[in-house]
């Protein structure tokens, strides 16, 4: 009766150490995590710093665009109906890379000078007319660093010219750029 | 006669002279190559034979263009890329100036920074050659998060266990 008695507290008894053995376990457990869990969401909140930094390319290269453009062109007199004298127009390649010219007319609804045209030669295999917008033309790079000659020719034509004059436009300008680009 | 022959293509030639500037822009290619969000700078200088005032503007596209500038018809902002460069510059001879360049999403871009000279018809180019990657994915920050969310979950799964027995 004695001995039963001693094996059910025995029971019972490592039943309650094995149970809190288990508890310390997990209660071990939970502050591990925690702990590890906490370190990681402040290394995190920690991690938020922004750094920036202007990282500037190598100089490895010395290409240079560069080209020699007219200041000013005046195209002549011109009515409705007609078209102006074709002027050649010089542009000097004086860097070291092969260039693309292009055209453009700052104001692109200017109804005169959105008539403006080009033409690379007025005959042969390289004689194609060209609307401001549609034109480019190439000039090579100079030999032993002098400059390269180019010229084409532009002309205002108002023979398709729907508006009406109603009035003489003297010194009638517009702002027409070249750019001048390096060839890919 | 001949005087007069000669003082008029001397005219001719001071004249035609007169009436040109010269203009040049160094590199003609700018290639970058970076992350998302980094800034990408490249140092160019910009120099005229006489006192002018630049104006800089950038153009792009996605596929790479042909030769003319009319095929770079996108702006910067329209492929969220931010531009930092002087847009008005004096030049008396010689200026560098730097010219950076931050992308939001990966991938090539084309462009071209250009400089108009306010006084005649001029204006010259840089070509640009973008390549930007996706900033890494797995970070720092991102390894730090998954494992904390691994690591809670698995102390929920040890306390269930532990209440279960």
């Amino acid at each position: 009766m004695i001995n039963a008695a001693w094996l059910i507290k025995r029971k019972v008894f490592k039943f309650i150490i094995v149970y809190f053995n288990m508890k310390k376990r997990a209660l071990f457990i939970l502050i591990l995590l925690s702990a590890l869990f906490s370190f990681y969401v402040s290394a995190g909140q920690n991690e938020t710093m922004t750094v920036e930094a202007n990282i500037f390319a190598e100089e490895i290269y010395q290409d240079i665009i560069s080209i020699e453009v007219p200041d000013y062109i005046f195209l002549g007199n011109v009515s409705k109906g007609e078209e102006t004298e074709k002027a050649k127009i010089y542009v000097n390649n004086t860097g070291n890379v092969n260039v693309t010219i292009t055209p453009q007319l700052k104001d692109l609804s200017d109804e005169i000078f959105r008539n403006l045209y080009f033409q690379n030669r007025q005959t042969g295999n390289n004689s194609a007319i060209r609307r401001i917008g549609n034109y480019n033309f190439n000039i090579e790079k100079p030999s032993a660093g002098g400059k390269r000659s180019e010229y084409f020719y532009m002309w205002l034509d108002l023979t398709d010219f729907e508006e009406s004059i109603i009035e003489n436009r003297m010194g009638e300008r517009a702002e027409i750029t070249f750019i001048a680009l390096p060839q890919n | 006669m001949r005087n007069k022959i000669v003082f008029a293509l001397l005219l001719i030639i001071l004249a035609s002279n007169a009436s040109a500037i010269k203009i040049s822009l160094s590199p003609s290619h700018i290639s970058l190559s970076g992350k998302t969000g980094e800034n990408l700078c490249q140092n160019i200088s910009l120099s005229s034979d006489k006192n002018v005032l630049f104006y800089g503007e950038d153009k792009w596209s996605v596929k790479k263009p042909k030769n003319s500038f009319n095929d770079y018809n996108l702006s910067s902002s329209s492929l969220e890329l931010t531009a930092v460069y002087l847009k008005e510059i004096n030049v008396k001879e010689k200026e560098n100036i730097a010219f950076c360049i931050k992308a939001k999403n990966p991938g090539n871009f084309y462009g071209t920074l250009i400089y108009k000279s306010s006084s005649g018809t001029g204006a010259i180019g840089s070509l640009i050659e973008l390549k930007i990657s996706k900033e890494q994915a797995f970070s720092l920050e991102n390894v730090i998060a998954l494992n904390s969310i691994f690591l809670l979950v698995l102390l929920l799964l040890l306390v269930f266990k532990n209440y279960k027995d």
